[in-house]
């Protein structure tokens, strides 16, 4: 026999899988899978590389070995494979199936995920409600009498909106992107509580393609005496009827983003006297400033 | 009027830029007369705090003379010298109110920068990145104080301006941090305060002067904790030179460990251990914004039931020892500094020859040499604490 070329094993036999993985041994590199999860490949990745530069910086025999194991840490987060791993039998790279959760639920879990989502804020939001809130240190009676000041209005909507009551009619001036939008609400309730309206026909088409059908703010005492907590709701709807709660999302969210601003506004106002601002402020690129 | 602005990461320049104006009818503006580095401008400077813009103003520990006030200002008039809190505050909000002024609600204009990820904001500071306001800072010339009346403290006559100008930020952080250990002369408390920069020398004065039996510092850098010997009377650790600070500090109290730590260094801390090294690793990798190394030491070592004060800078820190604190039934008290709660008392304390920061001015440059007194604060070449800069 020659000693170069010895008989090979019997497929299926022990002496196979022995040299199977003699030959996995000898060469650390080959491809044999990928047994370990991306998440743990870079954690090893990353904390290889931390023993590497500790190693590096306090050279000594403790370190030394550090660093070694660190660089076999790197290499699993480079490659994927684990000798180790493949030696138990052992795959992080496959998932395993998860039991089916509605098996295990119990009389009290029995409400749906979908009913869920339709009871939450969050769901309410999805169908097109924009919400914010503040709480304004001030009387509830001084924060909706400075609600009501058309001057008020322009000043924390930074003169993009303009709102005159005529009666029971509300007069809304929008300016965006140059343009000039107006049109009528119908006040259907105002009291120092709340104030709500509606706005007539379909309502008009704002920046973004929504249509703003109603709205309502309230001012409620705020407890502790911490002044009045204010709230302001307005609906939309969205440009599709049939649209996505996604789409529908993805729409709300500049007038989400401006109600909340105008609230912040209205409260810095009526508390401090003014409204934050970076107009003129200095830098290398002039005067005046918006991120 | 000249101004130090930030160019880029490690990239700052002294440029030209126009004077500011009243805005507001509370605002006034001030002629800077001294402005100081803070080791937590090193964080964006270092492009580890997102939100600035190329141009911007920084510096935002300062005082200056008044030289032009708004028509609704009452209090401070022209010429008066002042020294102002790093944070602008309304002083009529909630927060203002209680004492909490850095959490002002009525002076940041870009709140929304910051509340997707803390869940809230603070007030707006001077020269400090546009998630925190925005505002053009004071290593300049000239800078505008808004709400002028609530934010202006008039400075004692007696008191030099190295000695006024840390009541503007290091002067009321360090304070505010042995303040939150409720430290009294009944209570013995030991405290161990890590970070012997200019906030943690202050921290440890003020737990001197609030009554604490023994005050520990820990750092690496010999002429600073030859300070904290000399000015708060503190045992020091050399963090480098000791096995374990740990050990070191249970021989320093007993074994209990100290009742109140106090963390004043932030997320550009140094250290020892496998942790820092992979927070090193994690933050080169911007994977990771903090190397907390210190503030995780403060929890394991601090005393069961007692409290942790933090003041360093923070933005996501990784392997956070909550475990630590809930267990050990720990206090973890934390905010940016209330300034205007606390610089009465600190011009006071100043004043009274009790606790004068002063000292912390160790080199002064001209505006126009400031990008290299940046540079020595933050290699702490030549023993540098503070630089300091005159226009």
């Amino acid at each position: 026999m020659n000693s170069n070329n010895p008989t090979p094993n019997p497929p299926g036999s022990k002496g196979a899988e022995w040299q199977k993985k003699g030959r996995e041994m000898v060469f650390p590199l080959s491809t044999t899978g990928v047994n370990v999860s991306p998440n743990e490949r870079a954690v090893k990745a990353t904390l290889g590389s931390a023993m590497v530069l500790h190693a590096l910086r306090r050279p000594n025999f403790k370190n030394t070995l550090t660093g070694l194991l660190g660089a076999a840490l790197i290499g699993e987060g480079i490659t994927g494979h684990s000798r180790l791993y493949q030696w138990f039998g052992i795959n992080h790279a496959e998932a395993p199936p998860k039991p089916n959760a509605k098996n295990h639920r119990t009389p009290s879990g029995q409400q749906s995920s979908a009913q869920i989502l339709d009871n939450s804020l969050g769901a309410r939001n999805a169908s097109g409600e924009v919400c914010a809130f503040i709480t304004v240190v001030k009387a509830p009676n001084e924060v909706y009498a400075a609600w009501k000041r058309p001057d008020v209005m322009s000043q924390i909507m930074n003169g993009d909106l303009r709102v005159e009551q005529q009666g029971d009619t509300l007069l809304w001036t929008m300016q965006s992107d140059g343009k000039t939008t107006s049109f009528e609400s119908q006040l259907t309730s105002d009291a120092p509580e709340g104030i709500t309206w509606e706005t007539r026909d379909d309502g008009p088409v704002l920046p973004g393609a929504l249509r703003m059908q109603s709205g309502e703010v309230r001012f409620v005492p705020a407890p502790a005496n911490q002044g009045t907590e204010v709230s302001l709701r307005l609906r939309f709807a969205p440009p599709t009827p049939n649209g996505s709660i996604g789409a529908r999302k993805m729409l709300k969210m500049v007038p989400n983003i401006a109600a909340g601003k105008a609230l912040r506004n209205f409260k810095s106002l009526l508390e401090s006297g003014e409204i934050p601002t970076l107009t003129n402020n200095v830098s290398t690129r002039g005067e005046g400033d918006k991120f | 009027m000249r101004a130090l602005c930030w160019n880029g990461i490690n990239d700052l320049r002294v440029e030209t830029v126009p004077d500011p104006g009243i805005v507001n009818p509370r605002d006034c503006i001030l002629r800077v007369t001294m402005s100081t580095t803070c080791g937590s401008d090193l964080h964006f400077i270092d492009g580890y705090i997102p939100s600035m813009r190329v141009g911007d103003v920084i510096g935002h520990e300062f005082m200056g003379e008044v030289v032009e006030v708004g028509k609704e200002v009452k209090t401070i008039k022209k010429g008066d010298r002042v020294v102002v809190p790093s944070f602008i505050c309304c002083g009529e909000c909630g927060y203002c109110q209680g004492g909490l002024w850095s959490l002002c609600d009525n002076t940041n204009p870009n709140p929304e920068m910051q509340e997707p990820l803390m869940g809230g904001f603070t007030a707006g500071i001077y020269g400090y990145t546009h998630a925190f306001g925005g505002y053009a800072g004071a290593h300049a010339q000239y800078v505008r104080v808004p709400h002028a009346d609530v934010d202006c403290f008039p400075v004692p006559d007696g008191l030099s301006d190295e000695s006024a100008l840390f009541t503007s930020d290091a002067g009321p952080t360090g304070y505010m941090g042995a303040d939150f250990c409720e430290i009294t002369p009944e209570s013995g408390k030991v405290v161990a305060v890590w970070g012997a920069g200019g906030v943690g020398l202050v921290a440890m004065q003020a737990a001197r002067v609030m009554g604490a039996s023994k005050i520990i510092a820990i750092d690496r850098f010999p002429e600073r904790l030859t300070m904290a010997k000399e000015k708060a009377g503190a045992e020091v650790i050399n963090y480098t030179q000791t096995d374990s600070v740990l050990e070191a500090l249970k021989e320093l109290t007993g074994g209990r460990g100290p009742d109140a730590c106090i963390d004043a260094v932030g997320m550009e801390g140094h250290g020892t251990g496998l942790d820092y090294a992979v927070d090193r690793v994690k933050q080169e990798l911007r994977i990771n914004t903090d190397r907390a190394s210190a503030l995780r030491q403060a929890i394991l070592a601090c005393r069961k039931g007692g409290i942790v004060s933090v003041l360093g800078v923070y933005g996501l820190t990784d392997a956070f020892p909550m475990g630590a604190i809930m267990n050990k039934g720990l206090t973890l008290r934390s905010a940016q500094q209330h300034g205007q709660k606390y610089v009465p008392r600190l011009l006071e304390h100043a004043l009274k020859g009790e606790l004068d920061a002063g000292y912390l001015a160790t080199h002064k440059f001209s505006l126009e040499d400031s990008p290299r007194g940046y540079e020595m604060f933050r290699s702490k070449e030549d023993g540098c604490v503070r630089a300091v800069f005159v226009p």
